[in-house]
């Protein structure tokens, strides 16, 4: 079966308008007049901590709300180069930057106005007495102390039916213990159900512990006195710890607006999957905590958050789809290197190994209750890291993944430099790489600038939640031997392009003949998918790095699945190929003629084989790179 | 025949984007062209929230706000995982960038009960009132603040405090909500 190249302009198209739905603030209903003041008042009033620094000091906070909004509006400017993100301002993440850079303009902007009204007395004083009042009332919430009592009362209900369990004298009696303590039991996991509601380590603590009851407690019925007694004094314990937090009656309210500078370590958009871009970033964190890595340097952290990603995805992409809901039950510690060692191989991971000479830490999380890991990664230098730049050759298929893994198994590929440097045909400065089916000794010549060096892609296919996720991380260098279409002075280089698409939606087919209108295409320029075809589209971003001169891109990868059969599942026989190409350019016409930018984008298929390469489990492929041709016409 | 307005276009974009940042960047400010903002202001956006809040769990603080720019209404969010020490923000409930918490304390108490999907822009006043009040373990109803003092400027706000939460109404349409948390008092 070939795609035609219809089915690429489809891929284009999607890819053009990938995921755009109505934000969801989006209202036919007109703005109300006032809204700008309603919300920089309600913003100043409610933002807790900071207000005491504002109404205090007012004739001073004009300088630090400017100095505040500059600066972030600077962090997002320079994570947006430092993220090297770039589209256009209609399509993910530049609307979204956009949006919240001009939006936080507006409120700086109210803030300011909200300020020199507290220049005036009486406007002040209203100021401090609404304060004041908001937080009198919010010290007043009992929601949180209701649920303490409730965790309590259960505690202590869970003691009693152990103590009868304990007391419990002939066989019927001991019966209805058994049975009580079972009711408690079940009481206990649904009032875990609502610890979560507590948030934050508290929650975490609680269920922790109500855990490790639980546990405890199921072997009770067969348990000895000791075991009893152990039991009965970690129950005593969580009473203790639950008085004091029932007693603990001085708080305050935190806002999270107010709470601390938002400035610090400012994490944009790295990853096409919001949700994995946030748990990585959010156990990195997390990991710096319980590591004691704070201080720790930007490259450090690069190379932790690394590690993180590559083992969720290696690991656990699948539950990370399937609510995983980190937040309330991941725990993670500092382990030592055996320990890391042997929960990396649990995981199927094979071990990292410290780089000599260099300090490292080992991360490993678990879910709670279970004490299952989803993660192991070192944070540090490894050895791997060196040897990543080195590779050039294919080092062997690996082992095909076994039937249970097969879904998220992922496809390593790397790239054969042999085939990467024979001249271009066309005068395009192109490359991509294709997935072809194995074996494949013969392909087409490369049109190699740049030049892939190393790397690899990692691939899998999710069909239950129909998408595909990966990541690349490739090495690349240009000879300047040639001229391109940017540019008449080529020079040489090396580089590296990084990054990786998550959770790309595999599509059932377009069918229409009819292009949406708000394409606004031409009839004639637009070309239907073939019915009977999948495809994924969509944009993900890719971290470039050159030697000499700064790199800021965009990659788009296209794929397009076909199958010779219905439904689209695992018996399927999958066609898949996927390219990816890659253009520099260099803007002369701007002051930052130094600044080049990778270009990914699709071309036409049509002198592309496609074969089949994958049937009830992932084949294994490898990457070469070839000419794009010019399409027909 | 190659539809190749299609990369030509995909290219200009970039272009555009590329210098629009670099202009931001070089001069230490974010200043986006008109034409970039009525562009980006106009566009669609993805709702990556319940992608997150299946994977990261419900946050346990939240605050919203929606603002008039250039005239039409953008959704600011910030989600709090405090226990992981991270801040999630949205722009339109598209995910924009993640950030540090401070280090909470462990007897922190976070209104993890409240859903920020249940809060939506302009919603009025009785509708989110209610929310709140029965996401509330004990039925908290919440009580208005006294704005009265504040005179012609304050005439058409509401604000509210409830159960963890602050609500802010304008013409008695809901334009604000933050959750908080209540946390130790420390003696320092």
């Amino acid at each position: 079966m070939r795609i035609g190249k219809r089915a690429l302009v489809a891929c284009l198209l999607f890819a053009l308008a990938f995921g755009t739905v109505p934000p969801p603030s989006a209202m036919a209903q007109p703005l109300p007049p006032g809204l700008r003041e309603a919300t920089a008042f309600f913003n100043l009033i409610g933002s807790l901590n900071r207000r005491n620094r504002v109404y205090t000091e007012a004739r001073r906070t004009q300088s630090d709300v400017d100095a505040h909004y500059d600066e972030l509006r600077r962090a997002l400017a320079e994570n947006l180069v430092e993220g090297e993100l770039t589209t256009a301002p209609s399509q993910k993440p530049i609307r979204s930057f956009i949006r919240m850079t001009q939006a936080l303009s507006e409120e700086r902007d109210a803030a300011t106005a909200q300020i020199e009204a507290e220049k005036n007395d009486a406007r002040r004083r209203f100021n401090r007495e609404v304060g004041a009042n908001l937080f009198d009332l919010l010290v007043r919430s009992s929601g949180g102390k209701r649920l303490v009592a409730d965790i309590q009362s259960n505690v202590n209900g869970l003691r009693e039916a152990v103590e009868f369990v304990q007391s419990a004298a002939d066989g019927a009696t001991l019966d209805a213990a058994l049975q009580s303590l079972a009711n408690r039991i079940t009481s206990s996991e649904q009032i875990g159900n609502l610890v979560k509601n507590l948030g934050g380590l508290l929650a975490q603590e609680i269920n922790e512990r109500i855990n490790g009851l639980i546990s405890k407690i199921d072997g009770v019925s067969a348990g000895t006195s000791r075991e009893m007694d152990e039991v009965l004094g970690l129950l005593a314990d969580f009473d203790r710890r639950l008085n004091e937090i029932a007693g603990t009656t001085h708080r305050v309210p935190i806002s999270i607006a107010g709470d601390g500078s938002p400035l610090s370590d400012i994490r944009t958009v790295q990853e096409a999957d919001a949700a994995l871009n946030v748990a990585i970033d959010s156990i990195l964190r997390y990991g710096i905590i319980v590591g004691g890595l704070t201080g720790m340097s930007d490259a450090d952290r690069t190379t932790m958050r690394d590690r993180i990603r590559q083992s969720l995805l290696t690991t656990r992409l699948a539950d990370l789809s399937h609510a995983t809901r980190l937040a309330e039950n991941v725990w993670c510690e500092h382990v030592e290197q055996g320990r890391y060692a042997e929960v990396a191989g649990e995981l199927g991971m094979a071990p990292e190994v410290p780089r000599e000479g260099s300090e490292v830490r080992y991360l490993v999380c678990y879910t709670m209750g279970t004490r299952e890991p989803i993660l192991a990664a070192l944070i540090g230098p490894s050895q791997s890291d060196a040897n990543t730049s080195e590779t050039t050759e294919v080092e062997g298929d690996p082992p095909p993944p076994n039937d249970e893994d097969a879904a998220f198994a992922p496809i390593e590929i790397h790239v054969d430099v042999e085939d990467a440097d024979a001249e271009p045909s066309d005068g395009r400065v192109s490359s991509f790489f294709q997935l072809w089916p194995e074996p494949k000794t013969e392909h087409e010549r490369p049109l190699a600038t740049p030049r892939l060096t190393g790397g690899t892609l990692d691939i899998a296919f999710d069909f239950d939640e129909m998408t595909v996720s990966g990541f690349l991380d490739f090495a690349y260098e240009r000879d300047g031997s040639e001229e391109t279409l940017c540019t008449g002075s080529p020079e040489s280089f090396s580089g590296t392009a990084r990054g990786a698409f998550e959770g790309l939606a595999i599509q059932e087919a377009i069918t229409s003949e009819t292009p949406p209108s708000d394409w606004g295409l031409p009839a004639e320029d637009w070309w239907p998918m073939e019915p009977d075809g999948w495809y994924v589209g969509g944009s993900f971003p890719v971290e470039l790095a050159m030697s000499g001169v700064a790199v800021m891109g965009c990659a788009t990868l296209y794929d397009t699945i076909t199958y010779d059969e219905t439904p689209f599942d695992e018996t399927a026989v999958i066609t898949s190929w996927m390219m990816m190409t890659i253009d520099l350019h260099r803007d002369q016409g701007s002051d930052h003629k130094t600044v080049a930018f990778v270009n990914l984008h699709s071309t036409t298929n049509e002198s592309f084989d496609v074969k089949p390469f994958w049937t009830h489990s992932f084949g294994w492929s490898h990457i070469i790179e070839r000419a794009i041709p010019d399409p027909p016409g | 025949m190659r539809c190749s307005w299609i990369v030509d276009l995909e290219r200009t974009l970039l272009v555009v984007a590329l210098a629009s940042a670099l202009v931001a960047c070089s001069s230490g400010a974010v200043e986006w062209s008109e034409d970039d903002v009525a562009e980006a202001l106009g566009s669609g956006a993805v709702d990556d929230r319940p992608s997150i809040a299946a994977a990261m769990g419900r946050p346990d603080t939240f605050a919203i706000s929606w603002r008039d720019v250039d005239g039409h209404l953008v959704q600011l969010e910030s989600w709090g995982y405090h226990a992981l020490v991270s801040r999630v923000d949205f722009a339109d409930g598209e995910f924009v960038l993640t950030t540090d918490l401070p280090i909470p304390d462990a007897d922190t108490i976070y209104p993890g009960w409240y859903d920020p999907a249940v809060f939506t822009a302009l919603m009025a006043l009785e509708d989110a009132l209610g929310e709140a009040e029965s996401a509330s373990p004990v039925g908290q109803s919440p009580e208005p603040v006294d704005l009265s003092d504040g005179g012609e400027d304050m005439a058409h706000m509401d604000l509210y405090v409830g159960d963890q939460i602050m609500l802010g109404f304008l013409d008695q349409r809901l334009v604000y909500v933050e959750t908080v948390a209540l946390a130790p008092r420390s003696d320092s």
